[in-house]
């Protein structure tokens, strides 16, 4: 049974900030909606089904899709919800569009995290038995692997630094980012660490912010003699670990060496160091980029391979929409080089306990492979 | 193109208002279990987990995560549905896409909810899901929206409250058979109508209550199903349809064409082949939060005119032995795991098709629907047939 091919031929993002206070969640989303409809001169009627992709627990509201659920063009249709990150959504879709049934499929992430006290909402994910009383939140469990990275030998706090300095300064040049800047490995290893080893600058911030993409089949692609350059899906693979901090070893990752190891199997790809030209991972704390780099086969990356141009969640982190807009950026930097491949990674769960990878090739939207 | 999918076996926890002897990851590995064990399957079969919860009820963050533990989810690749009521029939429809995509020939689905776990509250969530500023301070959670549709309903149709009530005495009754429900006290119209009123009309033994409990279901390949060799439940439609983020819009929208239960249940039927359910359908488990849902939806579903929902209560037409019977299972009148429910809907309805609900099993089942509802008016429907 051959697939049908799938391409995302057009995504669009939010300028993320620290706080969106003037706009409500329907006019969140509602921007990158009807920016991407407007340039690729779409409407709501064009879109078979959506997949939204929110937290109920970030933005304070049940059935978080509701809020948006006008603006996403799903009313009257079928539509679903994923609650994990928005990389996760990109999934769901992906498989409604390869079961037959539809031919076009929005999907849409937001969160805001101004909305709530995100320590709190942390703490919340874990064990309310026998561990939320210890003050977990998600910068203790990052500290805690990075002291067991560091502990083991595996990285150096250099390589931790080096890697926020990286992103600080791809995000300055980011105009959907809102944090960043030219920093030096020295002044962040010189600054006091917020939750030992980690420093204020290999921390990404928390952003409202959301993002959409369409999703579209080769045969719609041909029924609307498509113009533009489309991001062909080439592979997937997303894994889940366990969950608990001391039932693992923090200083590797099996879930995300699994999710990398079976997208490239599908995509083809056997030396991502070199097939990749563009690469967009989560890094919600500096210490991961070297860990999970490592765990996708990307350690010996060359300067060929373009790492977090976006500047990744050191520039913006809105939530669950920062593993979909990872994608977009991929997506987008896949786009305007014809041809070249991109990874687009997002996460889930605290320190990254589930995964999703997801592999692009940029090409013309009706013809054989590229 | 995709492949087709069947459902080939099921789990259930016994659902009551709180588990104390088990955790959250624990009361769900007693579900999973419980359907791979029903489906000849070893979790090492398993190509993807599916899991889902009201995480916001609960007061649990990311729950999926802690929850997938208990249901081997373990290096597997799995994500989180959440859909609100509907979560349970939004989980269903997600195997279904997840191995109708040929991605994986094998799917376990999970749903559940464990309010107990940590202190959580059903309508302290549910009131967030409402605009903050026009609806939040007048609407009480679910209830309020239900007593709001359920008037509407008795004002077009001239229903009263005690026949309403006849919808609990019957759910209470056929609960009796199904060794997971939780309510099955039998009770009369009388102590429907004297218990607590909670929102015009809606009593407090009009609604359905809140139980700890989890579900899940395994779904495979048709060819799979095939080669696996055990009686299976193929699934011949999914749909899912919501019209309004607003309950202003809600009451408009009722007995109108555009009535989500209504649309989605055509479209259904038509993908199924299905022309007249109260026909061609053996047995429908239907997702009905209060006693005057479950009339108005029947009417919808097609399976009688309007306002007539109450006669085929009162004429047998719903019960074990009548034409159509409606929730052996007893339904969500008498069970309500949130996160769970729609699923339950989901296993009970297959296990009907498949010959497999014991006590409660309707002679012959060859077709069966099951349905979902949620905010936003928001229903979901799947059918299902001993044939591919």
């Amino acid at each position: 049974m051959k697939p049908r091919r799938i391409a995302v031929i057009d995504a669009e993002q939010t300028r993320c900030e620290a706080r969106k206070a003037e706009i409500s969640y329907a006019e969140l989303v509602y921007e990158p909606v009807h920016a991407l409809l407007t340039r690729t001169g779409l409407h709501y009627d064009d879109i078979d089904t959506v997949v939204t992709c929110s937290s109920d627990f970030l933005d304070g509201r049940t059935i978080s899709d509701m809020a948006i659920q006008e603006v996403t063009g799903s009313i009257g249709k079928s539509a679903s919800k994923v609650s994990s990150d928005g990389s996760f959504a990109l999934v769901y879709a992906w498989m409604r569009l390869l079961a037959g049934e539809f031919e076009t499929c929005l999907v849409v992430a937001h969160s805001k995290c101004s909305e709530g006290h995100q320590a709190l909402i942390e703490n919340a994910a874990f064990d309310p038995l026998l561990q939320r009383s210890l003050g977990l939140t998600h910068l203790v469990a990052a500290a805690i692997q990075a002291q067991c990275l560091l502990n083991e030998g595996k990285f150096t706090r250099e390589q931790f630094a080096q890697a926020a300095v990286h992103d600080l300064k791809n995000a300055a040049r980011n105009p959907y980012a809102h944090h960043g800047g030219e920093y030096s490995v020295e002044e962040i290893l010189a600054s006091e660490p917020v939750c030992d080893p980690i420093r204020p600058l290999e921390i990404a911030p928390y952003s409202d912010g959301a993002a959409c993409l369409l999703l579209v089949t080769e045969s719609w692609l041909r029924k609307r003699a498509w113009k533009s350059e489309v991001a062909w899906v080439e592979g997937l693979g997303y894994c889940t670990e366990n969950n608990d901090l001391g039932d693992k070893r923090l200083s590797e990752n099996p879930a995300l060496r699994k999710a990398a190891g079976e997208a490239y199997k599908m995509a083809g790809i056997r030396s991502p160091e070199k097939d990749l030209q563009f690469v967009e991972i989560s890094s919600a704390f500096s210490y991961q980029t070297p860990l999970w780099l490592e765990e996708m086969g990307l350690a010996g990356r060359t300067s060929g391979q373009a790492l977090n141009l976006s500047g990744g969640l050191m520039g913006a982190n809105p939530g669950f929409a920062s593993g979909l807009i990872r994608v977009c950026e991929a997506v987008r930097q896949v786009r305007e080089r014809p041809g070249s491949r991109g990874l687009a990674h997002g996460m889930n769960g605290f320190p990254g306990q589930s995964h999703c990878v997801w592999l692009f090739r940029s090409g013309a939207a009706h013809q054989g492979d590229a | 193109m995709g492949q087709g999918v069947a459902i080939i076996g099921s789990g259930q926890t016994r659902h009551c208002s709180t588990r104390r002897d088990v955790n959250i990851p624990e009361m769900i590995h007693e579900a999973a279990t419980r359907a791979l064990e029903d489906a000849g399957l070893s979790i090492h079969d398993i190509g993807a987990v599916v899991i889902g919860n009201m995480e916001h009820f609960e007061g649990i963050h990311l729950s999926d995560l802690w929850a997938l533990e208990g249901g081997g989810g373990y290096l597997k690749p799995t994500m989180k549905i959440a859909t609100g009521g509907c979560t349970g029939t939004s989980l269903a429809i997600a195997g279904y896409y997840h191995v109708a995509s040929g991605l994986v020939d094998s799917c376990l689905v999970i749903g559940w909810e464990a309010l107990s776990a940590s202190s959580g509250e059903t309508t302290t969530g549910i009131i967030t899901a409402f605009d903050p500023f026009f609806e939040r301070p007048t609407l009480a959670g679910a209830i309020s929206g239900l007593g709001i549709l359920a008037q509407e309903y008795m004002s077009r149709t001239g229903i009263t409250e005690a026949q309403a009530a006849q919808v609990v005495v019957e759910a209470r009754k056929k609960a009796r058979l199904n060794p997971h429900a939780h309510l099955k006290q039998s009770v009369t119209v009388e102590d429907v109508l004297r218990s607590p009123l909670l929102s015009y009309p809606l009593k407090y033994l009009d609604m359905c209550p809140t139980s700890d409990g989890a579900c899940a279901v395994v779904y495979v390949s048709n060819a799979a199903a095939k080669r696996h060799g055990r009686k299976a439940a193929y699934i011949k439609a999914v749909e899912s349809v919501h019209n309004h983020a607003y309950l202003g819009d809600a009451v408009h929208f009722c007995g109108q064409r555009l009535e989500t239960l209504k649309l989605a249940s055509e479209r259904a039927y038509k993908k199924a082949g299905i022309a007249n359910p109260l026909l061609d359908l053996d047995v429908a488990e239907i997702y009905e939060p209060c006693s005057f849902a479950l009339l108005s939806w029947m009417e919808l579903l097609g399976f009688c005119g309007a306002g007539d929902g109450i006669r085929l209560v009162e004429n047998g037409t719903v019960s074990m032995s009548g034409k159509l019977p409606v929730n052996p299972s007893g339904g969500v009148l008498c069970t309500n795991p949130i996160g769970a429910t729609g699923l339950i809907r989901t296993a009970e309805a297959s296990s009907q098709v498949r010959g497999m609900a014991g006590e409660h099993q309707v002679d012959g089942a060859k077709r069966a629907i099951a349905t979902g509802f949620g905010g936003s008016n928001w229903n979901e429907i799947l059918i299902f047939s001993d044939t591919p």
